[in-house]
This record gives structure tokens, C-alpha cells and sequence, in this order.
């Protein structure tokens, strides 16, 4: 043990010794692990607006269907219409975990303004509870507007493209032409109350249009039932643990589906953006390893005669191996955890300030508030060190096999 | 016998143009009234069916009154040149549809219906290839955008230029739909198929028949019949 805190204390006065390379060495680690954490923070900011996106926006935690709902795909989700009164509510509140719980009605429709028609894709929404559970819903309205009012008079929200197409203004009166769920047409009036946001980033569907959910009912002659409930839990990550239990409660005639499940095309860019990561991390560290080889290496030459001396005095192989790496590790940890620290520090002032990305296919941009853990600072720090270590074993093996004659003689 | 056999020849000589004509006389003639009971077959086996009044004047003016279900009662459809409305009684509005679009949720499509002369939107050839025996193929390609289809071919009887079957295409080359007419009946002196099955190929347990109950050509519909302000009336 003595052995080994003295081989450190050496370590340390040689890197203390030659200042300026160990700086160079030490900044441009620091560098890496820097841009490493504040990645890691971007990364998981950008990760918690999508989340929220989708779960506080289209999905809910999780999603109620009448069984068969998602296996059958090409049938319409008329075909799975099933009661959603108070009581069915009721019973899904009661469910441990439960904070609220919304029925939608998705339908296609033609939506006709004079003599333009055109097929969009609808959802009924209760104009009160659905932003009990989906909240970001609201953000995505363009000021002023409002899903409102019942099957007689009520206001619906159309998105930027139909707007357009149809030329369409608030106050207008849509007419809507829709299957029932017996397939036969129905028509329905509903006033334009607005428009949503000009930001569709996660909305593949540009033709859509929310009316209030007792106008769909109406239109598709589902009164009082739903072709989906959405469910807000505290725990968005214990999605999974809901979805059983609510399983449990309401039986085999229904099905639960987690956002994860629902939202694929989301789950798809969480794992492109960790990859994506990844990769990064990877060239980061191969560019400061070889770095720190490449040092080492230097350190070694420049010291040839000193190792030399080192070993005439009787100093073992395993030893000169040792000191070099154990150069090379406090190197690692030093420039680590300062690059560590100003990663940190850069991670909460772009949290303070906000940084405005635009995802594909956004007109507008999203703050994101990047945040890290200090287990990811931790790991990244303990990482360099070890990785700094195992790239000077090479340099060190070198100056281990030198021989006494031939390090003193090579100057 | 020297006659028949001149006359049979003069049917065979029929060119892809002429049988086509005779088709339109046969399918959609210049006016008439009709009742006509469609029954959609659904996916999960269920039928859903809808009894119509349809009335026709010229080229181009079709109405149609639905009397059952009860969901569907009230609704009109008309057609005015290349325009399609569909009538709602309960908001008192007209919507305009496109030929494409289904008929009532069945797999006949609105211009299958209201829009059943070809010659108009289609350009015919032969079809390559030997027919059945006494009968002649028909290959219409769509000359307007509004035509029902991009592509229709068509198996007709020979001497009569009835419709056997029919395969309707999207521009894709995709089998859309398929149909057969069967049933020939002889409405007040006029004979034609009074049933048309039309299965949909894109979704093969679903399919729709369509059968004349009654068929009058001897009317006289006034053109007022055929404008918007008289739907709901």
C-alpha cells in the first residue's frame, strides 16, 4: 500500500513537473468531457420535450381501447366504439395511480366549406378533461382559439393546412360528412373556434380538425360512448405498472396501451438520438485517448535516461510501468473533472437561458432546458481515468522493457 | 337463316367504340326511374342495406332518394354534369362529394352509380388477347380525371353487348374493385342485368350487391328535379 502512494506521489510530481504538456493534455481532455456532459444535457432536454410532447400533448400515459382496437388497423375505429359514461369513468379514476382520464372519438370525415370538400381525420375531445390530461393541448392552439360548446354549437380547431386549403376563417361554419359506425353518412355542423399552432413537429396527420366530443358522437352516432379513453398518472416512467393494473380492472374486454406503444415514431427518435450519442461519445474518446498515448509516448522519450537512472538504482519494471500509468490515469481524472465541472456549469446556464431547437419538420422551435445527472458526470469521470490508464500501458510497457545501458546511453 | 346470319355477322364486326355505345343504352339510358336495394357485406359478416329511388335525365342529370335505413332516410344524392352532391337532411346542407369517393360506405363508388355511361370519360380498345367464346373484352382507359377509374376492363356478351364481369383499376395498375352482373330481367319491354355484385380487392371480404327492383323508361323528369335549390323538397 506504502508502495503504491508513493508511486502516486511520483505521478503527481511528474505531471506537476512538466506544466505546460500536462496542461495542453489536461485541457484538451477537459474539452472532451465538457462537450461530452453538456451533449449528454442537450440530449436529455431535447428527449423530455419530445416526451412531454407526446405524452402531455396527443397520447396520455397510457390509452384505454376496446380490445382489438390496435390489431385491427385497417377497420374503423368506429368499429370499437364502447360506453364512456360517468360510470366508466368513474371506474377507471378509482384505479391506483389514476390522476385523470379523458374520452376521445377518432373518426375520418369530409370537411366542406361552399363548394371545396375535402377528407380529414377527426377527434372529439371533451373540451374540459381532455386538458386535465393532455395540458400541452392548449399550447397548441394559436392564441384565442377554443374547442367548446356541445352537438348543437360547437367549436372546433382545424390545423394550419386546412385552414388553408379551405380557406378558412374563425367564426366560419364547417359542415362535416362522416360514416357512422354502421357506415351510413351523417352530417354535422361545427363552427370554426380557431386554428392549432403553425407547429406540427410531432403531428404526422396535416388534415385534422377537433370538434367537441359530443358534435363527434353526434356526427358518428356513438352517443355517449368512446373510441379511446387517455389516462394522466403522476409517473409517466411507471407507464407499464398503470397499464396492469388497469388491465386488472377492467377486463378482458378491454385493452391498454402505454405511450410507448402508441407513440412509435417518438420511441424511434429516443433511440436514434442515443445512438446518435453514442457514436459521438465514441469519436470523443478514441480522439483523447490517442491524445493521452500520444503523451504518454512523448513523456516516455523525454525520459529515457531518467527511467534509465530509475532502473540502475534498482527500481523493478513493474514499477516504471506503474508511475506511467499512473501518470496517465491522474491525467484522465484531473482533466475530467474539470472538463466535468464546466460541462456542468455550461448544462445549467443553457437551462437558465433556454435553447430554442427546431425539430424536422417544425415551423417553430422548442425550448429545450438541457439537464445531466451526476451519476452520468460520475461515470464520465471514472471512465477517462480508467480509459486514460489503459491508453498509456502501451507508452508504459516501453519504458518498462528499456534496459539500464541502453536508456543511459541513448542521450 | 340467310338474315340471322348477316345479322350475326354485323354483331361480331361490332367495333370496341360500338360496343361501348350499346353498353351506355344498356346500363345508363337516356332517362329513366328505378328502385334499387344495395346490400353493403361488411368485414365482420354483417350486411347493412339501403333502398333507393334514382332518377335520370340526359347525359348528365342524376338524383337519387334513399328511403331506408332509417339512419339514411331523407338523404339525396344529385348529379349535375361533373358535379356530385350529397344531401343531409338533418343539417338541412348539401355537401359536394367526388366520383371516387364510396357510395354509401359500400364498394360501389358515387360515379359507379351516377355516373355509369363510359363513353364519355373513356377511351376502348380490345383487349389483347382471345376472349371466352361469345364474348368480347373491352380495355377503357380514363380520358378525363372524373372518370370513376383509371382503367376499366370490361367483359362483354358478344351479341347483346351485356355486361358478364367487370375489373376496375387504379392508375397504379391495382385492382381496385371487381364486379359481376348477373340476373337479366326484362323491365316493362327492357332487358338488363338487375344485379351487380362489386367486390372490393383491397379489402376481399367486403362486397356490395345492387339490384333493380324496378326499371321504367317510360318517364318524363322534369329538369327542375335536378338542380340544388330542390334537394329536400
Amino acid at each position: 500500500m506504502r508502495g503504491v502512494w508513493q508511486l502516486v506521489r511520483i505521478a503527481l510530481r511528474n505531471v506537476v513537473r512538466n506544466r505546460r504538456r500536462s496542461a495542453i493534455t489536461l485541457v484538451a481532455l477537459g474539452m472532451a468531457v465538457c462537450v461530452l456532459v453538456f451533449l449528454r444535457g442537450a440530449v436529455n432536454g431535447l428527449q423530455a420535450v419530445l416526451k412531454e410532447r407526446v405524452i402531455y400533448g396527443q397520447t396520455g400515459v397510457v390509452q384505454i381501447h376496446k380490445r382489438g382496437f390496435i390489431a385491427n388497423v385497417k377497420k374503423s375505429p368506429l368499429h370499437f366504439g364502447f360506453p364512456a359514461g360517468p360510470a366508466m369513468l368513474a371506474k377507471v379514476r378509482a384505479v391506483e395511480g389514476v390522476q385523470a382520464v379523458t374520452p376521445r372519438v377518432a373518426f375520418a370525415t369530409m370537411v366542406s366549406v361552399k363548394d371545396t370538400t375535402l377528407f380529414a381525420l377527426g377527434l372529439g375531445i371533451d373540451p374540459v378533461l381532455e386538458y386535465d390530461v393532455c395540458p400541452q393541448r392548449r399550447n397548441d392552439l394559436s392564441p384565442g382559439s377554443t374547442v367548446s360548446g356541445g352537438a348543437a354549437d360547437g367549436l372546433g380547431v382545424t390545423t394550419p393546412e386546412l385552414r388553408d386549403q379551405l380557406a378558412l376563417k374563425r367564426g366560419d361554419e364547417l359542415t362535416l360528412l362522416a360514416p357512422d359506425f354502421d357506415g351510413t353518412l351523417n352530417g354535422g355542423l361545427v363552427g370554426v373556434g380557431g386554428f392549432l399552432a403553425d407547429n406540427p413537429a410531432f403531428s404526422a396527420d396535416k388534415k385534422l380538425i377537433f370538434v367537441p366530443l359530443a358534435a363527434a358522437q353526434a356526427l358518428v352516432r356513438l352517443d355517449e360512448q368512446a373510441t379511446e379513453l387517455a389516462v394522466r398518472s403522476a409517473d409517466p416512467d411507471a407507464a407499464d405498472a398503470l397499464k396492469q393494473r388497469l388491465e386488472a380492472a377492467l377486463g378482458p374486454g378491454f385493452e391498454v396501451h402505454t405511450w410507448r406503444e402508441l407513440a412509435k415514431f417518438a420511441v424511434d427518435a429516443l433511440s436514434t438520438q442515443e445512438k446518435a450519442l453514442g457514436f459521438v461519445t465514441g469519436i470523443f474518446a478514441l480522439v483523447a485517448l490517442f491524445g493521452i498515448l500520444n503523451t504518454m509516448l512523448m513523456i516516455v522519450l523525454a525520459r529515457t535516461k531518467e527511467i534509465g537512472t530509475m532502473m540502475a538504482v534498482g527500481v523493478r519494471r513493474r514499477s516504471i510501468l506503474g508511475l506511467v500509468v499512473s501518470e496517465a490515469a491522474i491525467l484522465g481524472g484531473l482533466g475530467a473533472i474539470l472538463g466535468g465541472a464546466l460541462g456542468v456549469c455550461a448544462v445549467l446556464l443553457a437551462a437558465k437561458v433556454g435553447l430554442s431547437i427546431k425539430p424536422p419538420g417544425a415551423t417553430l422551435p422548442d425550448i429545450v432546458r438541457p439537464f445531466v445527472s451526476l451519476a452520468f458526470v460520475a461515470r464520465a469521470v471514472i471512465g477517462a481515468m480508467i480509459g486514460a490508464a489503459i491508453a498509456a500501458v502501451y507508452p508504459a510497457y516501453r519504458a518498462s522493457r528499456m534496459t539500464p545501458i541502453e536508456a543511459l546511453g541513448a542521450l | 337463316m340467310l338474315m340471322l346470319q348477316t345479322l350475326l355477322s354485323l354483331a361480331v364486326a361490332l367495333s370496341p367504340e360500338e360496343h361501348l355505345k350499346r353498353y351506355d343504352a344498356l346500363m345508363g339510358p337516356e332517362k329513366f326511374e328505378a328502385v334499387m336495394v344495395m346490400v353493403a357485406h361488411r368485414d365482420d359478416d354483417t350486411t347493412r342495406t339501403y333502398q333507393m329511388k334514382i332518377l335520370k335525365l340526359g347525359d348528365d342529370k342524376v338524383r337519387i332518394w334513399f328511403n331506408a335505413p332509417a339512419s339514411a332516410k331523407g338523404q339525396e344524392m344529385l348529379r349535375q354534369g361533373d358535379n356530385l352532391w350529397m344531401y343531409m337532411p338533418n343539417i338541412k346542407k348539401a355537401v359536394r362529394l367526388a366520383s371516387r369517393d364510396n357510395f354509401q360506405g359500400g364498394d360501389f363508388n358515387n360515379a359507379d352509380v351516377l355516373r355509369a355511361n363510359l363513353t364519355k370519360d373513356f377511351s376502348v380498345k380490345l383487349k389483347d388477347g382471345a376472349p371466352p367464346a361469345g364474348q368480347v373484352i373491352l380495355d377503357c382507359a380514363a380520358k378525363t380525371p372524373d372518370a370513376s377509374y383509371d382503367r376499366i376492363i370490361l367483359w362483354l356478351d358478344e351479341k347483346t353487348s351485356m355486361p358478364l364481369k367487370g375489373e376496375y383499376y387504379a392508375a397504379s395498375g391495382k385492382l381496385l374493385r371487381s364486379a359481376t352482373f348477373s340476373d337479366v330481367k326484362d323491365f316493362h319491354g327492357f332487358k338488363r342485368p338487375s344485379r351487380i355484385s362489386m367486390r372490393n380487392e383491397l379489402a376481399t371480404k367486403r362486397f356490395s350487391e345492387l339490384a333493380f327492383v324496378d326499371y321504367n323508361l317510360k318517364v318524363d323528369p322534369p329538369p327542375t328535379k335536378f338542380v340544388l335549390d330542390d334537394l329536400g323538397r
